[in-house]
């Protein structure tokens, strides 16, 4: 292939992965951790690192009593390495929080550039919170965010400077319903606090971004948005890690509270690597008029559990949530989305993008739960599955349950597969069969794509790219 | 110096452990026409997807070269680069824009979007096919249409149209025969598969190859077309035999 070819077809896709990115070297240098049996005295130790007040502790101590007596949800796979004992609990990447690029460690920088989250945070973020295993290590804002008196700290933090507002939603919009939640709530470190006050409207997104530096590490950040009154937000999470010599868990928790009126988007871009076990468990509860707009890529990890979801309480409160995931050589992602319709008018949509590759096993589980009451709420749900190959795999599990007689519910799926004679037409057209592919994944998932920033469907469209040139070249 | 032209040598192909073409001989030189006719299933799409290189069409023998090298062992994209192009019968509906392609098609050749908006109203699209899955829910007017298009913007040296004329009202068939003219005109070498020779009516072949049953059973020039439009191809095949 010609040069000019390569540069017209990045025109097209776009760029790489993290992984790729990264290589295979680990991230920070020496790291104090917390290791061992999850006990009391573990959880404890956690707390008086982070010199908590003694309601936080008792919070995480009664966190771990729930875990020790749920057990473990039955329809899980692909968890059999995971063993909570031989993971840290907490890692302190031995990195001070800074303000400033200059005053990190040039090898963390480094892995932050090569990802382009220095680029971006320059160029197109109002806020970045950037942090290494269990700590944050750099906390960006720019002026104007802090001006219109929007709260962006580390949640350690804010633990400290408004204790009242996180002793009323910490884990009350998305309480120890499962085993892994509550095992976050024991051990959470990490994450951001974001509370934007009424009336207030960012437009430009803040972004937090997560990175696990080395195997074997348990991470438990958690993110708290609170957006008042008549207020938007625009908030972008993103992760990665190296190829790690073994697995590492994440088990993080996203919640948001959705006030009169007010406006969340909250894009996700699951980039970690792929030995990376991850849990991420995401609720909002949507005030009257209130919309919550939830965008997940789910690119990278060996197995992924994730179902964006919604409590719509007040009348007219809506949500759209948009999930692309993407499973290659055995790995698994198990998505979809979840709504419960409450107050009147109530309105949720659901699209769910996802490909099986190579023995990838895509699995679609979402709820649509209206309640009596709910009266004229609408729901709908589109489920598609590209399967590129015969060895991949697909499931839908979709669960609905109607109280509401006045309610409208949809529900579409399709699974689709990529024939011979379309490989064949396109490969006449010059593109080579992993070309083809490429352009095949661009086009079916478009439609999510156009509704991205540029820089994020930019992401996505380059973690495709690699999956198919790295093949490309053999033939 | 090697001559110029798609040659095709002795061809035998199977499908599915199936043979379907035997013994195909055809010289197709720059700036010629030739048309392949034959009635359904006598193997005219076969010949076509195999020299494009269609994976699942096996050569059992013969050869396919093009300007001097046998392109047998290259895969269908390198076919492609080297100046060859299929207009597909009914090309498969794709999740690809057809924006995406046609951009792709456009740039190898440093063809400006203002040019592919042209081509677009000049072949009697609308500009909204861009923002369409290619092929997807397309009349087959439009399938036509968009495949001429895309032939316009690979500007190949050698161009197979499958069938160019199935599904089309008089207006496209004339369009069709005045691109014949234009692609003669520039020296592309062309090979037109066709059961009934509609398209030849502003231009005449250089050459009609009768294809029957997988084998060419007959070969001439224009006035074969008149004798299978007045008597069929079961008269043809007789007299064939016959001789």
């Amino acid at each position: 292939m010609s040069k000019r070819e390569d540069t017209d077809l990045k025109n097209i896709i776009g760029l790489t992965t993290a992984e790729e990115i990264l290589g295979e070297r680990e991230i920070g240098g020496d790291k104090l951790v917390i290791k061992g049996r999850i006990s009391p005295d573990l959880i404890d130790e956690i707390s008086r690192r982070k010199k908590e007040p003694d309601w936080m502790r008792r919070m995480r101590r009664m966190y771990l009593e729930i875990f020790n007596k749920l057990s473990t949800p039955q329809w899980l796979e692909g968890i059999e390495e995971l063993d909570l004992d031989e993971l840290s609990y907490y890692v302190d990447p031995g990195v001070e929080r800074r303000f400033s690029w200059e005053e990190i460690p040039k090898d963390i920088v480094e892995a932050y550039e090569k990802l382009g989250i220095k680029k971006a945070e320059a160029e197109f973020l109002l806020g970045l919170n950037a942090q290494l295993d269990s700590e944050s290590i750099l906390l960006r804002t720019k002026e104007n965010l802090l001006k219109k008196g929007v709260v962006f700290l580390p949640l350690e933090e804010a633990v400290h400077k408004y204790p009242d507002m996180i002793r009323e939603y910490f884990m009350k919009i998305f309480p120890p319903e499962h085993k892994f939640a509550a095992l976050h709530g024991a051990l959470w470190s990490g994450g951001v606090f974001v509370y934007v006050p009424p009336n207030v409207k960012i437009d430009t997104p803040v972004e937090a971004f997560f990175l696990i530096g080395s195997a074997l590490e348990g991470n438990f950040e958690h993110t708290l948005i609170i957006a008042d009154k008549n207020s938007s937000l625009h908030f972008i999470e993103g992760c990665a890690a190296p190829r790690l010599s073994r697995y590492s868990f994440h088990d993080g928790m996203v919640e948001i509270y959705v006030g009169e009126n007010a406006h969340v988007t909250f894009t996700t871009l699951q980039n970690w690597s792929s030995q990376v076990i991850n849990f991420n468990n995401k609720r909002a509860i949507v005030e009257r008029n209130g919309h919550i707009e939830w965008v997940e890529g789910s690119i990278g990890s060996k197995v992924t559990y994730v179902y964006p979801s919604a409590v719509l309480r007040g009348d007219n409160a809506s949500m759209e949530s948009y999930v692309i995931t993407f499973a290659r050589d055995g790995h698994i992602k198990d998505s979809g989305s979840k709504v419960i319709h409450r107050g009147r008018n109530t309105r949720s949509r659901i699209v769910s993008k996802s490909i099986s590759m190579r023995g990838g096993k895509t699995i679609y589980r979402g709820v649509v739960r209206i309640l009596k009451g709910a009266e004229n709420a609408k729901s709908y749900t589109s489920c598609d599955t590209l399967l590129l190959d015969d060895k991949s795999i697909t499931a839908t599990y979709p669960h609905v349950q109607n109280d509401e007689p006045t309610a409208i519910i949809g529900h579409e799926a399709r699974v689709s597969k990529i024939s011979d004679q379309l490989l064949f037409y396109l490969r006449s057209r010059g593109l080579n069969e992993n070309e083809a592919l490429s352009m095949i994944i661009s086009g079916y998932i478009s439609d999510v794509l156009s509704r991205l920033p540029f820089e994020q469907a930019a992401i996505i469209r380059g973690a495709i790219d690699l999956e198919f040139s790295k093949y490309g070249r053999v033939g | 110096m090697t001559l110029k032209g798609l040659l095709v040598k002795d061809l035998s192909v199977e499908v599915a452990g199936k043979l379907i073409l035997r013994d195909v001989n055809l010289e197709v030189r720059p700036g010629e026409i030739h048309a392949i006719m034959g009635p359904n299933a006598s193997g005219k799409s076969t010949l076509a997807y195999t020299i494009m290189g269609h994976p699942l069409y096996k050569v059992v023998n013969g050869d396919i070269i093009l300007d001097g090298e046998s392109i047998l062992n290259l895969p269908p994209e390198e076919r492609f680069r080297r100046g060859l192009f299929l207009a597909f019968q009914v090309p498969p509906e794709t999740m690809v824009k057809t924006r995406t392609l046609y951009t792709y098609l456009a740039k190898r050749n440093n063809i400006s979007f203002t040019k592919i908006l042209q081509y677009i109203r000049d072949i009697g699209l609308s500009e909204d096919i861009l923002d369409r899955f290619l092929n997807k829910n397309f009349s087959g007017g439009e399938m036509k249409r968009s495949e001429f298009i895309q032939m316009i913007l690979s500007s190949p040296r050698y161009t197979i149209l499958d069938e160019p004329d199935s599904g089309v009202d008089a207006d496209g068939i004339l369009m069709i025969s005045r691109f014949l003219k234009q692609l003669k005109e520039r020296d592309v070498g062309v090979l037109v598969i066709t059961h009934i020779g509609r398209v030849f009516k502003e231009i005449n072949p250089d050459a009609v190859h009768v294809l029957i049953g997988g084998r060419i059973l007959m070969e001439g020039g224009p006035e074969i077309i008149k004798l299978i439009d007045e008597n069929g191809y079961e008269y043809l095949q007789k007299l064939a035999v016959k001789r």
